[in-house]
């Protein structure tokens, strides 16, 4: 028989197993939709990376999203294409600083505060890294404003829909969660 | 949503709209109109300042424009005023042209892509 801890860690274990599966569709389903401006995503993907932070903590969130940029890069056939270091690197970057808002802050912000936190470091992450990487050129940040002013909206939405999901699924899996709303 | 949720999203939307000025100030629209007259340029004007030129052309005068970052022609002394008709120009790449006094008009400048992918 598996012992009571071992048993916790499988149950987790199959639980970011599906996370993960979760985010790879929704990541792969966006990046074939088509967007009015190219570098314009809603970043859907986002909701599960938030919904693991809050019910399996910040290790767990670096593991979905860096399975769901690699594998869904795979699918994409995006693997190591420029688009592909700049989901990476905004991914990261927007893991860590959600995760550690939770951790700092813990119940001062309900999801929609973490994620916009979160959108506005993956959208600032990413033009920096455009910069850096591809354009070479500074007219490329005269999309900040654009994109900031994006990233309200979806961060916004996105925190409701982690909010709900989360909640749902505390309910589901039945586990002592990191955070709380 | 919490009170610290409405206090996040007034600061970054505070953020937001100060970028914009940021970004405004620092990228003044580089664009400037160039004059050319018989096949050579005679000089290139930046858009942002208001003034109407006039230049001196085969036929005579044409009254060149520039006002709210547009360029156009209000004076023409050639039959058709096709570069009258035009209206105003404010894009780089897009050029006035009035053939018979040999006069065009076409905006240059740096900062438009045709398209952006990744």
């Amino acid at each position: 028989m598996l012992s009571a801890g071992r048993k916790m860690e499988l149950r987790e274990m199959v639980y970011l197993s599906l996370l993960s599966t979760f985010a790879i569709v929704i990541h792969s389903l966006e990046m074939v939709f088509p967007s009015p401006l190219p570098w314009l995503r809603l970043g859907l993907a986002n909701i599960i990376t938030l919904v693991t932070l809050i019910l399996f903590g910040l290790k767990a969130g670096l593991f979905v999203t860096t399975i769901r940029v690699l594998v869904g890069s795979l699918i994409t056939g995006s693997f190591l294409n420029p688009g592909f270091f700049l989901s990476l690197s905004g991914g990261v970057a927007s893991t860590l600083a959600m995760g550690l808002m939770i951790s700092i802050f813990r119940n001062a912000f309900s999801p929609i505060g973490i994620s916009l936190i979160g959108a506005f470091t993956h959208n600032l992450t990413q033009i920096a890294m455009a910069y850096i990487m591809i354009v070479k050129r500074k007219e490329i940040f005269l999309l900040t404003p654009v994109i900031l002013g994006f990233a309200i909206i979806t961060g916004t939405f996105n925190g409701i829909a982690s909010s709900l999901l989360s909640d749902h699924l505390r309910g589901i899996i039945g586990m002592k969660s990191v955070g709380r709303r | 949503m919490t009170f610290w949720d409405k206090v996040l999203i007034l600061l970054l939307s505070g953020i937001t709209v100060l970028s914009f000025y940021v970004v405004k100030t620092i990228f003044p629209q580089g664009a400037e109109a160039s004059i050319d007259v018989e096949g050579r340029t005679i000089g290139s004007y930046s858009l942002e300042e208001d003034r109407i030129l006039k230049i001196k052309g085969p036929l005579g005068i044409t009254e060149i424009e520039i006002r709210d970052s547009k360029v156009r022609v209000i004076k023409d002394p050639s039959r058709y005023k096709i570069c009258i008709n035009q209206g105003w120009i404010s894009k780089s790449g897009e050029a006035l042209i009035c053939l018979p006094n040999r006069i065009i008009v076409s905006i240059t400048g740096e900062g438009r892509y045709d398209a952006i992918s990744w």
